[in-house]
């Protein structure tokens, strides 16, 4: 009996040691996890037209001459992502390629590029491969925005209405705005004061 | 080595054995795709070599706490995985699905999946060691029965660490 005590604590803490082995790795595993996933949301400017308001309806044209407006209600109820850019502005550059796959993700969200002044829009459009995205060159619509720095972006419901809105820089920022949208959150800023106050 | 000891390690082999045939079984056309990949069968053969691979983990799974001898097919076979695996590393192929935990934990083929193999296989082989013989009474039984459980829960655990591990690597470098 008594070696069967040994063997038991000897299998015990081999155990033991294995377990706690085990249990450093997922706990470093979780550091990373939330030092990286901490949610970041696209930082949302105080001015222009406010989430929850109706955005103002203008017409404007594409790089093709095609009259398009943006804003307003839509015969097929798409959401309709507006994105400011500028074949000026580097993190433009970074954003198009992850917003072809946020906009293959989201399904059925409309995408119009805004930019304006002069610059080299066609080759910028080619470059990044966003040719079956309208392009639209209109100031009307950034100073009605009033959009201060790119890349600006905007989701609008299918009513035309502003669902969230905010500067956005990397991937988790656009991703922020449709978050905020299902969330029915102005934005995730305001959803982190929330949940931070309510755990208070 | 005690038997207690080596019951215990033979149990633990023999559940890992039959969860990863269950594993193979479940998803019979996946495991052939992950068979052809390693790119050691003709094309013709890789669905027998498949079942051939089930078959024989069921069985060593059934003879390593049952047969004395037990533990030699089990780290026969643990060699032939290694083989495979290092065939391909020598290749470049390190992106191929090494097919040890079914599809959803997909893990790529490395140096850490040798090592591993050659822990197992050795463990088995110890417990071949002879031992003085030693009546098991209701405390080994508790011994054996937890430290399976344990042992088990804890290789399961370090096989979805591994497995998240690349993920983790890529969340950690992007800014």
């Amino acid at each position: 009996m008594s070696e069967a005590l040994l063997v038991s604590q000897v299998v015990l803490w081999t155990v033991v040691v294995v377990l706690a082995c085990v249990v450093f790795a997922l706990a470093r595993q979780i550091g990373i996890l939330y030092e990286r996933v901490a949610p970041a949301g696209a930082l949302m400017m105080q001015r222009g037209p406010s989430v929850g308001d109706v955005g103002p309806t203008i017409s404007a044209e594409d790089l093709a001459g095609r009259p398009l407006t943006v804003g307003g209600p839509r015969s097929d109820r798409r959401r309709t992502l507006v994105l400011f850019v500028s074949p000026t502005c580097p993190v433009c550059s970074t954003l198009l390629p992850v917003l072809r796959s946020v906009a293959r993700r989201e399904g059925g969200v409309h995408v119009v590029l805004v930019s304006d002044g002069p610059g080299e829009h066609d080759r910028f459009v080619r470059e990044h491969r966003v040719e079956h995205v309208p392009y639209v060159l209109s100031a009307t619509l950034g100073l009605t925005y009033q959009v201060g720095r790119l890349p600006y972006a905007v989701l609008l419901d299918g009513d035309g209405v502003i669902r969230s809105k905010g500067l956005v820089n990397s991937r988790e920022h656009l991703e922020s705005l449709f978050e905020a949208h299902e969330r029915g959150v102005t934005s995730l800023q305001d959803f982190l004061g929330r949940t931070g106050a309510a755990s208070q | 080595m005690d038997p207690a000891f080596s019951l215990a390690v033979r149990g633990a082999l023999a559940v890992l054995f039959l969860a990863a045939a269950v594993h193979k079984a479940r998803d019979f056309a996946g495991f052939r795709a992950v068979l052809a990949d390693y790119r050691l069968v003709p094309g013709w053969a890789v669905g027998c070599a498949a079942a051939l691979v089930v078959a024989l983990e069921c069985g060593v799974a059934i003879a390593l706490p049952l047969t004395p001898q037990g533990p030699w097919p089990a780290a026969g076979l643990l060699g032939l995985y290694t083989g495979a695996i290092a065939i391909n590393l020598v290749r470049g192929r390190r992106d191929i699905d090494c097919g040890c935990a079914g599809r959803t934990a997909r893990q790529a083929l490395s140096g850490w999946l040798i090592v591993r193999n050659v822990v197992l296989g050795a463990a088995a082989l110890a417990t071949l060691a002879p031992s003085p013989p030693r009546p098991l009474v209701w405390l080994d039984a508790c011994t054996i029965g937890g430290a399976i459980t344990a042992l088990a829960a804890a290789y399961a655990t370090l096989e979805q660490v591994l497995a998240a591990a690349p993920r983790l690597a890529l969340l950690r470098g992007s800014t």
